[in-house]
Formats: C-alpha cells, structure tokens, sequence
C-alpha cells in the first residue's frame, strides 16, 4: 500500500500539486487527504502543515478530519494494511476465533505495526458485506467466510 | 414578531431566536451545557431537550428556530428523564469523580445541572480508561479525563479567537482534545488568551495560577477596564483576602464580549518585579528610606519651577491622574516639557489631522468586527491589541482579505491574503501608489490587487497603528483620507497604552528632548521605563520618580516615590475610540503607598499650589479623532 518513504520537500510538492489539481475549496479535504494516504501510506505533520497552508485551514481542523475516518491515517503503516471488522453479524458469523488467529499468526496486536514494517493490523466496523462474513480486507482486497485455517494461507499472498 | 407558549406561558419572540432564546427571555430555565451565548449554537450535549408538541422526539431547544404557534413543554416526565440520562451518560463517559476535581463545589456546570436535576450518582458502570494530562502550557493544564466533549473551547479558539488551535483527535469515545495536530498544548500555535479555559464548563482545561486558590463564591469580584493597551476591554479581576487570584473577561461587554488576550489575563498575575514599599531620598550620594515628609522637602528644594522642569508620565495612568499631572506641571509650575513616556506617537499627527478637519474622522473599533477586507497598515495585531487582531482573524475562513502593508516581522502577515511592503518613511510614496491603484490599474500587480479587494468589499476597513501614526506626515494622512473616502472605507487607529488617546485629548504628546533640563518628574506608576528614557535622564540633576516598582530608573533616581500598581488604582480610561471606561480597585493600597493622584496633590500642597482636578471638560475639549463616548 504504502511507497516509498517521502521526506521534507517531496512531501510538500506533492501536497501543492494535489491542492493545484483539486482546487482549495473545503470540500476537497478528504479526496485530497485520501490521496496523501495513498501516496505515503500515512498523513505525516508535514503533509497537514503544508496542506494547512495551502488551502488556508487550520492545521487541528486537518487533523480532526485526517482522525476521524479510520481509512486515513496519521500514524505510518505497514506495507500492507488489515482491517479486520469488529462489528455483530462478523462476530457472531465466527468472526473472533479468525481474529484470534490473525493476531497470533502475525505477532501483532490491534492498532500495531510489525517490526519488518510490512503488516499493520486494524479493525474496522461494518464494511457492508454482513452477508459473507466474517470479513477482512487486506489493502484494496476483499475477502469474506474467512475460517480460521485460511488465515495463513491469505497472509502468503502478500510480500 | 412570532407567539408561542413555552410552558403554558404565551411569549413574543422575534423571529430567528431559537427556543431556547425565547425561554430564556420569558424566565424559563433549560439547563445546557454545550451552549453558550457568544457561540453558535450546537447542539452537542442534548441537555436542553424539550417537547415540543407535533413533534416525534424530544427537540434540542439551542438549535431549534421558534416558530409561530409553537408549544413547548420544558418541564414533562419525559424531558426529566432524558435530562437524567444524558447527564448519566456524560458522568459515565470519563472520569467526573468531583471530589477530586478543581472547579467542584460550584464552579462545574456538569456537577451544577446533576444538583439542579436533584442527582446523587449515575447507574452506569463508569469507564474507568485514563487518558494522559498534558501539563505542558505555561498558564493551562489540560485534562482530557475531564472533557464532556461539549467542544465550547474549540469553538471558541476558532469562532471568538480565530487561533484555531484546538481541535478533536479521533471520534466517539475516543475522542480527545488535542492542538494543532496532536502536539503538547505547550508547543502549540496557542497564544494564551485563555478564552478556552474561561469558556470550559468542567476541569478539563484549568487556570494554573488559580487552580484550587478559590471558587467563584470564595473570591471577590471587580468589573473595570483592562488597561494593558487601548483596546479597553472590559474584565473581571478575581481577588482573594487582599490577593490576586484570576482575571476573566466579560461576556456581557460590549467591545470584548468575554475575550481578553495574554496581556490582559495572565501576564499581570506573573508580575515579579521589586514592589517600592516606602520613599527613598538620595542622601551622600545613595538612595535611603525616608518619610513622605522629607521626601516632600526634597521635592519643594530640588524641583524648582519653569522651563527648567521635564515632567513626564505614563499613559498607563487614569486620566485624572494625567489631567492633574498636567495642571500642575503645565498649569501651575510652567513646566519647559510637560509630556507622557508615550511621546504622542500614536496620536499626535492623527490629532492635528482631525483639528484641522474640525472633526473626529475615524471609526468606532466595531467596524473591525464585520469587515470583508482590511488593510492593516504597519500595524501587527497579533502582537499588540491583540483582541482587535482577534475580531480580524475570526473572520479570514469567511472570505474576508486581509492586506498587510509593513516591512517588519509581522505576525498578522502570516495569515494575510496580500502583502505590501510598507517601510518606514515611505508611507507618502506608498498612500500615493495605492490612491492611484484605487483610481486606475496601475500595472503594479501587488497594488492593484489590494485595491480590487478593497473597491468589491462592501464594509472595508484600514487600520493603522503607532508606527504608522508616527511617521505620517499631514500630506500622508491627507492621502489617507482620500482613499477611505474613495472606497467608503472606515478609518481605526490604534492607539498606544490605555489612556493614550486622553493623553492626546490633554495635549500631552510632546516628544522627549531632554535639553538642559534642571530637574525631571517621572511619574511612571507600573511602567517599566525605556533604556532610552534612563538613558536621556541621567544628564538631569535633579529627578524625581514615582514609581511603583524597583527599576534602574529609580535606581538613578534623587526621590522615589512608592505609587499604587494598576490594580491598586480606580479611574477613567478613554480606549482607542474613545470610549470612556472605569478602572476599578481590587485590592487594597499597601501601608506607606499612594496613588499617583495623591502624591501629586500632596506635592502640591508641599509647593503651595493649587491644582485643577477637573478632567472631563479639559478632556472633550480638543477634536478627537474618534467621537467620544460615555461608556
């Protein structure tokens, strides 16, 4: 998910091309912020001030919008990101035991990165697809009826 | 006008209040806690549900528009208990264990409305998850185990401050109140003007000076005027057995609704300098503790009289003080300079300018507070008259311009649509410039900007300060004139200390030249003099200071003379437009102190004269440049 780590100028060039393609208006803050998620997996200090000058909003309202949606993030991530749905129907569809062994099979813990900065395993609530659950999406990928004994086998399809 | 009962009580209410307003106005109470006056209103906490009759559900009366043949009942079972529910649900969202909280016992809204709804406890289990204090602010601490998450304080940073440095990290339960993006509030871009601590209905954010020094019961109260600038805000100074304990804004003034700036709130409590307690004669070369009587003598044998007397006072001071002072160094003893530490610099080509008018030409400081485009020339409203810069700032996410014309660091600049460069000396060639740009396009793109942004503004406004005062000439301002006549633009110039403007009403504004002068009367009251004052003072012989802390100035000084401070002191001050407001005493005047005005009548009656102490006539006498008002 996440590219190569950008750094000082790089970021802020980029936060004014996407301000230049997007416009300023307000309403533009989360496709904008989305994109800067995309490009480097998290929405760093940097990319806020630089965005705060740019289209002329407060550095705490950026960061109140970039908190609030669990799809952005303002901490760095792993290459790959888990979201894992927390929500009823997953859960009572076996949802727990799977999640039991994703932690265990990751070494990882809610919210945590690996070491290797190659997983960051979330939970998310409902994503909407009640009806195959349990659900857990790996970066863009969706998958659902996720058993316990699938876990490592998905996992190996990530480098 | 619309009807509605609220009640069983039939209330006329103007159209656009809300349900709220109008039960307020008709005498019904509905507890809130999200609300307040001077915000928008949000509808956050859903403490002032009420049943309005048609309706579905419970209606939250901060946000609901009254509306014609409305009924409202604010008092059913069913409101009671939803009143309960939504307190129980806020105790049991953090930690509100009052007993171990700073403003328990009366100062917390949330303990407060759970009394008015006769609550002993809550009957869900409470989250007991701490969340990290941040302690890292000089003046506030901030507990977010304490937060309602009502955002009072955000809104207030953003709408009434126009800092924007609060904000909310997260959603839901995990909501926490950070600043800027999530740095320590001690780092942060906050400016300490301490609206948000005022504004916080629970411990969440606290006072540090006054944390556990007293509640609003415990305390004394005393509305007066801030005299920290010419902005004239109005405050509270909050007192205990004889001490300082707090200063708050005013939510009902007029000028600062509530709002105060660093200067005016917790500066004044961080004051350390050496309080002059007793009078100091200069005796064998070095200064010894003497009686007012012998200080008194000195005076009477070292000051003499006429042109030889530089008499100099702060502008700090209350007129009547400065009008005294006047009388009996201009008046009675003919004094060859009788001025203020201010030297009229602020005022005195603005001064002449309106003589020569034969009328006030600027406007009340209001304008600034709905304004869509401003050009602040050589003025830095961050840093000085902060809460003028504060009505400015509120207004730039709305559209408004800002245009900053100076050639010094400026921290209003940074957040200005344009930037002119106005240097110092080059005001004439620089008001020509943009005369022109307002007439035609000059091709100068900076220019003719600033001028498109002022000529489509419906309500512009240029403001000037000091710098600009001082270095204007008649033709400057003239030029001046004309562009705000061209553009409908109202004038606001921004005076200097508090009473700068009576100074100049007074005539007091000559400028320091200390030239074979015999002797010298400072009177400085709590002014912390200039190294160039100290400087041009010490080829006088003979000086005179009154003073109500140690400085170098007193240091070199033949008589000293210990003078009350700000808060020891009542009196008039007359703002940047012209408001004339009352200072009032808060705490009592230390054993061997007077006020300035006492010192000068006793001088006076030491050297057998006899002083004038009117001071409104002499005051309204001269064409101000804004009019003047009763407050």
């Amino acid at each position: 998910m996440a590219t190569e780590v950008k750094e000082g100028q790089d970021i802020r060039n980029m936060v004014r091309t996407l301000v230049q393609n997007h416009g300023d208006e307000k309403a533009e803050l989360i496709p904008i912020l989305h994109e800067i998620n995309r490009e480097l997996g998290y929405i760093s200090d940097e990319a806020i001030k630089e965005l705060s000058k740019r289209m002329n909003l407060p550095s705490s309202h950026i960061y109140s919008v970039a908190t609030f949606y669990r799809m952005l993030s303002t901490e760095p991530r792993g290459r790959h990101v888990i979201q894992f749905c927390e929500s009823a129907p997953c859960h009572v569809a076996g949802g727990r035991l799977v999640w039991q062994k994703l932690q265990r099979e990751l070494g990882l813990a809610k919210g945590e990165t690996s070491q290797d900065d190659k997983w960051t395993l979330l939970t998310t609530s409902c994503l909407g697809l009640c009806g195959v659950g349990p659900v857990m999406v790996i970066d863009n990928d969706i998958y659902g009826n996720v058993t316990p004994e699938q876990v490592p086998g998905i996992l190996k399809n990530y480098e | 006008m619309i009807n509605l009962t609220i009640d069983g009580k039939e209330i006329e209410a103007q159209e656009g209040t809300t349900v709220l307003e109008a039960a307020e106005a008709a005498g019904v109470f509905v507890p809130t806690l999200c609300h307040h006056p001077q915000l928008t209103p949000y509808g956050g906490c859903r403490l002032c549900m009420v049943e309005v009759e048609g309706a579905r559900t419970l209606q939250p009366s901060c946000t609901l528009p009254a509306t014609n043949g409305m009924v409202v009942k604010t008092n059913t079972q069913k409101v009671l208990d939803a009143r309960k529910f939504v307190l129980t649900l806020i105790f049991s969202e953090r930690n509100h264990f009052c007993m171990y909280c700073q403003v328990s016992g009366g100062d917390c809204e949330l303990q407060n409305r759970a009394y008015d709804e006769g609550m002993t406890h809550w009957d869900l289990q409470p989250n007991w998850q701490p969340f990290e204090v941040d302690a890292s602010h000089p003046f506030m601490v901030l507990d977010n185990n304490r937060c309602i998450l009502c955002r009072r304080c955000v809104r207030a940073c953003g709408e009434l401050v126009g800092n924007y440095t609060l904000g909310f990290e997260e959603r839901g339960a995990d909501s926490l109140l950070v600043a800027d993006y999530n740095v320590p509030f001690g780092e942060s871009s906050c400016i300490s003007c301490g609206t948000c601590v005022q504004i916080c209905p629970t411990g969440a954010i606290i006072d540090r000076q006054s944390a556990y020094q007293g509640k609003e019961t415990e305390v004394d109260h005393h509305i007066g005027v801030c005299v920290e600038c010419s902005v004239g805000c109005q405050r509270n100074v909050l007192t205990r057995d004889n001490r300082l304990i707090r200063i708050e804004g005013e939510w009902d003034a007029v000028l600062n609704h509530g709002l105060l700036c660093d200067k005016g709130r917790f500066l004044p409590l961080e004051d350390d300098r050496a309080r002059l307690l007793t009078p100091l004669v200069r005796k064998d070369g070095s200064l010894k503790a003497a009686t007012w009587d012998d200080a008194m003598k000195a005076i009477a044998e070292g000051l003499g009289n006429g042109e030889g007397i530089a008499a100099i006072a702060s502008t700090r001071l209350p007129i009547e003080d400065l009008a005294l002072f006047k009388s009996v160094f201009a008046d009675a003893l003919q004094a060859g300079l009788v001025t203020t530490l201010e030297e009229g610099k602020a005022t005195a080509s603005l001064a002449k300018m309106a003589e020569k008018l034969g009328k006030p030409f600027e406007s009340n400081l209001d304008v600034l507070k709905d304004t869509d485009a401003v050009l602040s020339l050589e003025l830095d409203l961050v840093d000085e008259h902060q809460v003028a810069g504060f009505f400015v700032k509120r207004q730039l996410t709305d559209g408004t311009k800002l245009i900053v014309a100076d050639s010094k660091g400026n921290k209003l600049a940074e957040n200005a649509s344009l930037k002119l460069d106005l240097k110092a000396g080059d005001e004439n060639a620089f008001l020509d410039k943009l005369h022109k740009a307002v007439q035609y396009e000059t091709g100068d793109e900076a220019f003719d900007k600033a001028a498109k942004f002022l000529k489509t503004a419906e309500k512009p406004v240029i403001v000037y300060g000091e710098d600009f005062a001082a270095h204007a000439d008649e033709k400057a301002l003239e030029t001046l004139l004309e562009i705000s006549e061209s553009l409908g633009a109202a004038l606001v110039g921004v005076k200097g200390n508090a009473n700068s403007m009576a100074a100049s009403q007074l005539g007091l504004e000559a400028p320091i030249k200390v030239n074979g002068h015999k002797s010298a009367f400072v009177m400085l009251g709590d002014e912390e003099p200039s190294q160039k004052l100290i400087k041009q003072l010490e080829e006088v012989p003979f000086v005179v200071a009154l003073a109500a802390y140690g400085s170098q100035l007193t240091g070199n000084a033949d008589v000293v003379l210990p003078v009350t401070m700000w808060a020891e002191q009542s009196g008039t001050y007359m703002n940047m437009d012209g408001r004339l407001q009352k200072a009032v005493q808060a705490l009592e005047v230390p054993d061997g102190v007077l006020t300035s005005r006492d010192t000068l009548l006793k001088i006076s009656e030491a050297l057998s004269i006899e002083p004038d102490a009117d001071w409104k006539t002499k005051v309204t006498s001269r064409t101000p440049t804004v009019e003047i008002k009763e407050a």
